[in-house]
């Protein structure tokens, strides 16, 4: 558990560094490091089901997080930088950062 | 109050050049249009080309300026920021939270429609009302862009500056932001050019500023000619390019029909065929003797700079219109009521003469002996072959589409009228009659001949225009100017004494170091004490005369006190040293100006 606690805090981190990338219209750059990020969103996602499958009082609706990660990659494909930044700053990282407290809490 | 009235009210008393918007009924573009953050915050929003651009952030637009704004540098002192883009203000507030109180922001807006947006849909008037916060639209107040870079960044601070881009400007205006960035970089460059002229004509500057103050109640400012030509008589303006001895001639039936406005180089080609020009423009304090020989010439009314060769002033016997003053000259300007129009004049007196063409609001604007090229090996009217230093050789498209050869300073001229031709309102025609030489892109090419048939069939009298214009100085403003001057003398006896005293409190530190009686405290505090001196000369009136003169020393001192020094003995050493050198510069510097103003003084008693 901690590890996973550990890998949302750092993808969090992530989550808003690329965000201000972005919000200082940075977007090769920005967009680059959201295209690595997407791959550890999607390995966290899957541990996030694993975790689920043993114990099912993991609150987290990951259905409601994929659907905000397909917004933000139309976003990017729309070039839509700001939009982009926004998904990753209101919307991806508090969802994290509230599984990552409600773990603090449960641990 | 709308934020519209509130907005307009507020542009149109601070005199930001923007009023010509206001003119016409612009209708509001609906592609334009505000919507509400999910914080509340009103957001811009912009429809182009199929692709919605939400100019801020739909959550947080306040904290996404802020991120955005930190990646700039602000703790410089006397920083110049210029911002690509206005938005909906938001952007813009960010940076003044940032900025030092003696920053400067510049913002230029690319589009009418959105700053009209703006003043419509959003309260921008805590940003209209910031002294150091100004707004410039493209093809609006472009003259005011270039004075306020011009005014604003100096040597000193030239590499204190920010130039940034508001979020999606850069992909809604491409173009554009190319154009913003060109002129930006080409004012880094003409600032350091600036700054060598400076520093080597400075003293000159000075003896001619002093020496036009007598010739001030026969003065005016090139603002009293504001009105005066109708928009739709041609301004031709006459330069000293080889091609000039071909269609001289031709500018005779132009005479009363168009403006003609002669560079000072080109003045004897036309005396010499009793072809008088309605002006005679001169800005280069160097200019040779030759051009003025003429005794015609002094009878031609004459746009100039106070700081033009010496002499020009003093001996013109016709009118005599200022133009582009250092504030010297602009205070005592102030002081009789009126005010010297800053016209930029692109580092050449033809430049210049296009500029004041443009001030005039002239529609036809059309250049004669303008090769900025050579022919063969002749730089100039009448077969002349100046001979100057070439870097390397420079070869542009010439007026026929083949290539021509030419020189770096001429191909920066050309560059800036370029500029300035892509931002002229669409009603106003620039067009190149030279018959030779570069192609300026953005004229019109064409015969002298085919321009005067179709351009000059109006009579117009300038000259009857021009003796109508009342005097700068009446007889009773008399005595303004002399208290004028004498302030400055007296300024000049007071800085002797001052310029003594430092210079003996550096010759003694000088020798203590030389004798190794080492005394950082004491050092330090005498150099806090010249420091404070430097600043109680800012106050002076005739501060700006000093600064000009002693500007190259201080040019080359700045140089030396750059380079890295072993230990703080040779800090104060050099500090010291090069304050020395300064004061006795100035010491010299005040005496020549002493005499000159009481020269002027004995001349303007005598007046009266």
């Amino acid at each position: 558990m901690e590890e996973l606690k550990k890998s949302i805090t750092d993808i969090a981190k992530k989550l808003k560094a690329v965000a201000i990338k972005l919000y200082q219209m940075k977007e090769s750059e920005g967009y680059s490091d959201f295209a690595e990020l997407i791959g550890e969103m999607s390995q966290l996602v899957s541990t996030i089901y694993v975790v689920k499958s043993q114990s099912n009082e993991l609150m987290f609706h990951e259905t409601e997080f994929l659907q905000k990660l397909t917004l933000a990659v139309k976003a990017l494909e729309d070039r839509d930088t700001i939009m982009l930044a926004d998904i990753l700053y209101y919307e991806l990282k508090p969802q994290l950062l509230d599984l990552r407290n409600y773990l603090e809490m449960t641990n | 109050m709308s934020y519209f009235t509130k907005n307009k009210e507020i542009i149109q008393n601070r005199n930001i050049k923007l009023d010509a918007l206001f003119d016409d009924e612009i209708p509001l573009d609906d592609k334009i249009y505000s919507a509400v953050a999910k914080d509340g915050t009103p957001i811009m929003i912009i429809e182009h080309n199929n692709s919605i651009y939400r100019m801020n952030s739909l959550y947080n637009p306040i904290q996404e300026t802020k991120f955005w704004v930190s990646q700039y540098d602000f703790s410089k002192e006397n920083m110049v920021i210029s911002l690509f883009g206005l938005g909906n203000g938001q952007f813009v507030r960010s940076i003044i939270d940032e900025m030092k109180e003696d920053a400067h922001l510049i913002i230029v807006e690319p589009s009418k429609e959105i700053f009209l947006s703006a003043i419509h849909e959003y309260d921008m008037s805590d940003i209209l009302l910031r002294k150091n916060v100004f707004i410039t639209v493209m093809g609006v107040n472009d003259e005011f862009w270039s004075y306020l870079l011009n005014a604003t960044i100096k040597w000193e601070n030239v590499y204190n500056q920010i130039v940034c881009t508001h979020p999606y400007y850069s992909r809604l205006f491409q173009n554009e932001l190319r154009i913003f960035n060109e002129r930006i970089s080409r004012n880094y460059e003409s600032v350091s050019i600036d700054r060598n002229t400076e520093a080597h004509f400075g003293p000159k500057y000075v003896k001619a500023m002093i020496d036009c103050l007598h010739s001030y109640p026969k003065i005016n400012s090139m603002i009293d000619c504001k009105n005066i030509v109708p928009s739709d008589i041609p301004g031709i303006i006459i330069a000293a390019g080889p091609s000039l001895d071909k269609n001289i001639e031709e500018l005779r039936s132009a005479k009363g029909k168009a403006v003609l406005f002669a560079t000072d180089r080109a003045l004897p080609a036309l005396l010499e065929r009793c072809i008088i020009p309605d002006f005679v423009v001169t800005v280069d304090p160097d200019k040779p003797d030759a051009c003025f020989a003429d005794e015609k010439s002094r009878t031609i009314p004459l746009i100039c700079t106070a700081h033009s060769k010496l002499g020009v002033i003093s001996n013109h016997e016709s009118r005599i219109f200022l133009i582009s003053c250092y504030d010297y000259i602009n205070n005592l300007a102030n002081k009789l009521g009126s005010s010297i129009p800053y016209i930029d004049t692109g580092a050449s007196v033809a430049t210049t003469a296009f500029s004041i063409c443009l001030y005039l609001g002239l529609k036809n604007i059309i250049f004669v002996g303008q090769d900025l090229a050579f022919k063969g090996s002749v730089t100039h009217a009448g077969g002349e072959e100046e001979k100057v230093y070439l870097d390397d050789e420079i070869y542009v498209e010439g007026i026929d589409g083949k290539i021509v050869k030419t020189r770096f300073d001429w191909e920066r001229f050309r560059l800036w009228y370029e500029d300035r031709i892509k931002y002229l309102p669409e009603d106003v025609k620039v067009i190149d009659a030279t018959e030779g030489g570069a192609l300026i892109h953005g004229t019109k090419v064409m015969t002298l001949h085919d321009v005067v048939e179709r351009y000059c069939n109006q009579q117009f009298d300038v000259a009857k225009e021009i003796e109508n214009i009342p005097y700068l100085c009446t007889n009773e403003k008399l005595s303004i100017i002399k208290d004028y001057v004498s302030c400055g003398l007296n300024e000049c006896n007071s800085l002797v004494e001052i310029a003594r005293n430092i210079n003996n409190l550096c010759k003694s530190t000088l020798t203590k170091i030389k004798r190794k009686q080492i005394n950082f405290k004491k050092f330090e505090t005498d150099h806090k004490k010249i420091k404070k001196t430097n600043e109680s000369l800012q106050k002076l009136t005739i501060f700006q005369l000093i600064d000009l003169s002693v500007f190259k020393t201080t040019v080359e001192k700045h140089k030396e006190v750059n380079t890295k020094l072993k230990n703080e003995v040779d800090v104060y050493h050099q500090i010291f040293t090069i304050y020395q050198e300064i004061y006795d510069q100035m010491l010299q510097l005040v005496s020549d100006m002493k005499e000159n103003f009481e020269k002027q003084l004995d001349i303007l008693n005598k007046l009266s």
